[in-house]
């Protein structure tokens, strides 16, 4: 069975930084994915390049076996795959159903206005900002924003969510919420890679933890494997971390 | 739509279709250039308004729309087949120049639109044995009265206003408005969403052109005689983004009520201090920018016609 | 023998369109404004300057530096008092509000001057020179060396005083600037004024090369407007490279397809740009 998301020797550099050098990935069906590593790592970079926003400069990606390298965003998002923004990207001053409508109604192929109103009530209920539904986007709080974000996300169907810091500036009963949101979506069977800082999100939510160090992905693995990885400890982690968590996950 | 806004639709249509009845030839004129420049501010409203792509270039639409109408009637076309060819060509021209400049933003694509209007103004002005050069064109000659003509073009001109405002509608809750809004909105995020954004903003930019090419064509007839400087002129697409600030940008109604609005003070601007003419417009101008920036439709909580697109 | 004399006339023309172009992309580089007054202001120096000689016997030449000042003074409080509150709003409303002003300035110039061409005869003018076949008429000569030494000025003040660090700064980065202390909208206001002046003080210079009328403004606002493409926003460099490359273009051009279509050429050739290297040839500092 192929992989849901192959990335082979995929290459970016922006003038003289290389962002992202020759990495290759794959990820399967129903996981979820950790993408972790310090600032400048090349993370949101990586998921810029999935979702088309750069090209590859060099290498390949597919997608449940078709190549999708060089394909505009709004392809990708057709294809199936959705990203979250680290700073929000909301439609601001259209209200928060219509935010998440445009999910439905573009990347998810809802033929008309009305089934897409449905579609995005749907997620509206599943994120718990149904009762905002007729503000305008630009009236939420950070914490709801985010979650406008996911409904959006979710309302484009997609079969792989790439969540790119979904938790930054939430304290820690919002990030609570988060992550059990984000199990309930991995449940539906969305496929979900999250670029985290917060460790203890990523090792209690991942199967499985890719860390990318420079551009260059350093270590791929159980959360177990990562820990005691050295190039990882003394690239990010730290080597009490990796005695604390170490310990802890035995 | 709510009841009170279609009946207060209706009542204005019915009006609108009787007053050649009742009114002489300079009123009927003035309702006619009023329906005008509500089409100009309606067609300027679906790249300026629905999608914020700030585009100078109506007169670029009008006038390529006035000569097309021209030149074909002058070969042997009937005028209002003339007119709807002129609408496509100015259409095909907003397909192509849309794919080469939506790719600008903001102050780029606003110069680069109205530059275009010049360009195609030199074009009509040097190319003599085409468009007649400077000396302009004369339309062939119309058998109909002068009073039977005001009323004509009345008409003519109002179907086409009618036709553009339902196009308007149409779209404006359509999935094409909807992506247009979003463009508007956040482009980035546009995109990310699964919006093709070049197309939808090409769509509506050849929109833009159609209908403001449909009114150039009508006004070649009306006017009989057709010459770059005033086809061209830069004022008319600064009028058409003038009446749609006034009215409100990306809104239903705004276009036409800022048209309405507009060739009212116009006249009463015109009547009395015709040397300070453009000054006074500039101070028009100054004073809506600053003071009006949502156009009319935003004033009062309970404006009779408040239905808006997006803010 | 004769592309030399071309040349030297591009040359000459260019030197005064850097000057012409210079503020203007400054206050555009700085506040995202494209000041649509531009041509209006050149040519209120330029008035300045015909009735500082016809009333005054005052030469030209030292009109650049009264005429700049009172244009720059105006710009000075028409942009704190008027387009300040428009700063960072979207294009629409700052393009409309510069228009409607300078449909204001043009209409108040017309009603005042008429709209008759003007030119300053200059009762003692300095002359022809000739340097190898080539004609170079002084009076032209010096209102170039004079737009250059004017953008010299600026560029110095520019560099070193402290409110010309503060437009810098503000060109850079609006937000740092204003965390460093710097009055951003006094800053913004003496940007318009930079600009102002820089107009009308070439304008005055002008007053003596060619003939000007209220119609002809702007004309002078599409060849700023290209020289920012040609060679960049935003930097004083930038204008001068985009100037004198206008000016050769234009002299060349005139030469091959007669001065009338100069413009046309120029703006077709703006559109090509905009088209396939938006960020002009020279790039962008600050804003688009």
């Amino acid at each position: 069975m192929t992989s849901l998301l192959e990335i082979k020797n995929v290459s970016r550099s922006f003038g003289g930084i290389h962002a992202v050098q020759n990495v290759s990935l794959n990820l399967e069906q129903g996981q979820i994915v950790g993408l972790i590593g310090p600032n400048g790592a090349g993370k949101s970079t990586l998921v810029n390049v999935i979702t088309g926003v750069h090209p590859p400069q060099k290498g390949e990606i597919l997608f449940k076996g078709q190549h999708i390298e060089g394909l505009k965003p709004y392809q990708v998002a057709a294809k199936g795959i959705a990203r979250t923004f680290q700073v929000v990207q909301p439609f601001p001053e259209m209200t928060v159903l219509e935010n998440v409508m445009a999910g439905a109604l573009f990347a998810a192929r809802k033929s008309n206005l009305l089934q897409a109103r449905e579609a995005a009530m749907a997620q509206l209920e599943f994120t718990g900002l149904a009762s905002y539904a007729h503000r305008p986007a630009s009236e939420l709080t950070l914490a709801f924003r985010k979650k406008l974000e996911l409904a959006k996300s979710l309302a484009m169907e997609p079969k792989l969510l790439l969540l790119d810091e979904v938790n930054a500036g939430l304290n820690s009963a919002e990030v609570n919420q988060a992550l059990e949101l984000i199990k309930d979506i991995a449940k539906q069977g969305v496929t979900i890679v999250i670029i985290e800082h917060l460790l203890k999100v990523v090792f209690t939510l991942c199967d499985e933890i890719a860390v990318l160090h420079q551009g260059q992905l350093i270590a791929h693995g159980t959360p177990k494997k990562i820990v005691e990885d050295p190039q990882v400890i003394s690239a990010y982690l730290g080597a009490r971390f990796a005695e604390k968590y170490g310990v802890a996950h035995e | 739509m709510k009841t009170r806004h279609i009946i207060l639709t209706l009542i204005a249509v019915i009006i609108l279709a009787v007053i050649p009845q009742h009114a002489d030839n300079y009123m009927l004129r003035i309702a006619t250039t009023m329906f005008m420049y509500a089409i100009l501010a309606m067609s300027w409203n679906f790249i300026g308004g629905f999608a914020g792509y700030p585009s100078f270039g109506t007169a670029a639409f009008f006038g390529i729309g006035a000569y097309a109408a021209t030149l074909t009637q002058l070969n042997g076309m009937s005028p209002i087949l003339s007119w709807i060819f002129a609408g496509l060509v100015a259409g095909a021209l907003g397909l192509l120049l849309g794919l080469a400049l939506l790719r600008l933003r903001g102050h780029a694509f606003a110069i680069a639109t109205l530059i275009v209007a010049e360009v195609l103004r030199e074009i009509a002005n040097s190319w003599t044995d085409f468009t007649g050069g400077g000396m302009g064109l004369n339309l062939p000659f119309s058998s109909m009265t002068p009073e039977q003509a005001a009323a004509y073009f009345y008409y003519v001109m109002y179907v086409v206003c009618a036709f553009t405002f339902l196009c308007m509608l149409f779209t404006a809750r359509s999935k094409l408005g909807f992506g247009l809004r979003c463009i508007k909105q956040n482009e980035d995020a546009a995109n990310m969403v699964g919006i093709n954004t070049t197309l939808y903003k090409t769509l509506g930019f050849a929109l833009s052109g159609v209908f403001a090419g449909v009114a150039g064509g009508v006004y070649a007839s009306l006017t009989g005689y057709i010459e770059p400087a005033d086809v061209f002129d830069i004022m008319i697409t600064i009028k058409a983004i003038v009446m749609a600030l006034l009215g409100g940008v990306g809104t239903i109604f705004g276009p036409i009520i800022g048209a309405v609005a507009f060739l009212v003070i116009d006249e009463f601007v015109w009547q009395n201090f015709l040397e300070f003419h453009t000054g006074a417009l500039g101070i028009i101008v100054v004073l809506l920018v600053l003071f009006l920036p949502l156009g009319l439709v935003s004033m009062g909580r309970y404006s009779i016609f408040g239905r808006r697109t997006n803010k | 023998m004769i592309y030399l004399q071309y040349l030297v006339n591009g040359l000459m023309l260019g030197g005064l369109y850097a000057c012409i172009a210079a503020g203007f992309s400054l206050v555009w580089g700085v506040m995202n404004i494209i000041n649509m007054m531009h041509g209006a202001f050149i040519i209120l120096g330029a008035y300045i300057a015909f009735f500082s000689h016809s009333l005054f016997g005052i030469h030209p030449f030292f009109s650049m530096i009264s005429a700049g000042l009172i244009v720059g003074a105006f710009g000075y409080f028409i942009q704190k008092g008027l387009i300040n509150r428009v700063v960072g709003k979207p294009v629409l409303v700052t393009l409309t509000l510069t228009f409607g002003l300078d449909m204001i300035l043009n209409n108040a110039m017309l009603a005042a001057f008429t709209a008759d061409y003007r030119k300053v005869v200059l009762s003692e003018s300095l002359g022809v020179a000739e340097w190898g076949g080539v004609f170079i008429p002084l009076d032209r000569a010096a209102a170039m060396l004079l737009a250059l030494l004017l953008i010299l000025a600026v560029y110095l003040v520019l560099r070193n005083s402290r409110i010309g660090r503060g437009i810098l700064a503000v060109r850079c980065d609006r937000e740092a600037a204003a965390l460093m202390g710097v009055e951003v909208n006094h800053t913004y206001a003496m940007t318009f004024a930079i600009g102002a002046l820089m107009a009308a003080g070439s304008g005055a210079l002008m007053s003596a090369v060619f003939p000007f009328s209220p119609i002809t403004g702007y004309l002078f606002l599409g060849k700023a407007f290209i020289i920012c493409v040609l060679g960049g926003v935003g930097s004083i460099a930038g204008a001068v490279a985009g100037g004198i490359l206008l000016g050769l273009i234009e002299s060349f051009g005139g030469m091959l397809l007669g001065p009338e279509h100069a413009l046309t050429l120029a703006f077709t050739l703006l559109l090509l740009l905009l088209i396939f290297r938006p960020r002009g040839l020279m790039g962008v500092r600050g804003f688009e």
